[in-house]
């Protein structure tokens, strides 16, 4: 049986959404005595706040990694959507000016046939 | 090169034959070795085999041997006094069994010096690959990608305000500002998405 199969106790539900918020509350700027010890509380209070709190953490590491290549890949997402626009607005440019030539030039021989 | 075995460890024959050729090593309270074609021993007194291939030893471990080689050493040159006995007499033991030694160390570090490889087979070496094997790579693998869709997944703001403070190291006041919250809310966004990424992850 997997781990996304099974069912997950209320125990483990309280559990993942407090670790949430305890690292969001551990990664204030002053960590006082007093947070210290309440988290070091919870954390020892029920072996499901442990669990959750590794994975919270292990996520959390591996922010860094999946959230640079997310950046990378809207990066190159980006420079693909200017590079089209780009090339676009260039295509534009060369089939209006392209026609403007040739209907001038063409008028030209219209003319000078009359 | 293959290790050779001890001699005494070859088994009840070799150890026999040995012992018949006066050549068993002594312990130290047994007998005086006294070769058979008796001559001056220049060093003063006879020494047992024993003491011989002790005092070799300490020589050899004094000339930088590991404690292995010269245990080799010193069993390779006892071989070869024993076949050379056999043919003829030799005149001072411990000269012979200590010059054969000494000749062979230096033959083997002269080879080593001139090979840029081990002596030792390759199946002796402890080969140990520190990187991860290929199956838990492919997993790694798998669970950033995971991991980075679900930050495509989540609520745009949510996920400025993670990849702030993750990436960028901004404290929940710069965000605050940038995003126009309040501390306590950015506090709040970001266990949001902290939350929403464990349940994305549930079963990776």
């Amino acid at each position: 049986m997997s781990r996304s199969d099974r069912e997950i106790s209320l125990a483990e539900i309280d559990a993942r959404a407090r670790s949430s918020e305890w690292l969001a509350a551990l990664r204030r700027p002053e960590r006082t005595p007093e947070v210290e010890a309440a988290f070091r509380a919870w954390l020892s209070a029920h072996s499901a706040n442990r669990k959750a709190f590794d994975d919270a953490t292990r996520i959390w590491e591996r922010l860094g990694p999946a959230g640079h290549a997310l950046r990378a890949r809207d990066r190159r997402r980006q420079t693909v959507q200017r590079v089209a626009l780009t090339a676009a607005a260039c295509l534009v440019v060369v089939v209006g000016v392209g026609a403007g030539v040739f209907s001038q030039s063409g008028k030209r021989r219209k003319l000078s046939a009359a | 090169m293959p290790r050779r075995g001890r001699i005494g460890e070859d088994g009840p024959g070799a150890g026999a034959d040995l012992a018949a050729r006066g050549l068993a090593e002594a312990p130290a309270s047994a007998p005086v070795y006294t070769p058979r074609q008796q001559t001056p021993v220049r060093r003063g007194a006879i020494r047992t085999l024993a003491q011989i291939t002790q005092r070799l030893r300490t020589v050899l471990r004094r000339k930088g041997r590991s404690r292995e080689d010269a245990e080799d050493l010193v069993q390779d040159a006892l071989l070869k006094y024993a076949l050379h006995r056999g043919e003829e007499p030799v005149r001072d033991a411990e000269a012979f069994i200590a010059r054969t030694a000494f000749n062979q160390a230096i033959d083997e570090a002269r080879r080593a010096r001139r090979s840029p490889f081990s002596p030792k087979p390759v199946e002796t070496f402890d080969l140990i690959d520190p990187t991860p094997s290929p199956d838990d790579q492919a997993i790694a693998r798998a669970g950033l990608a995971r991991l980075e869709a679900g930050l495509a997944a989540m609520n745009a703001k949510t996920r400025d305000i993670v990849l702030a403070q993750r990436l960028d190291a901004m404290s929940y006041a710069e965000i605050a500002k940038q995003q126009g919250l309040s501390i306590s809310a950015v506090e709040k966004r970001l266990a949001r998405g902290i939350l929403f990424l464990q349940d994305w992850m549930e079963g990776w």
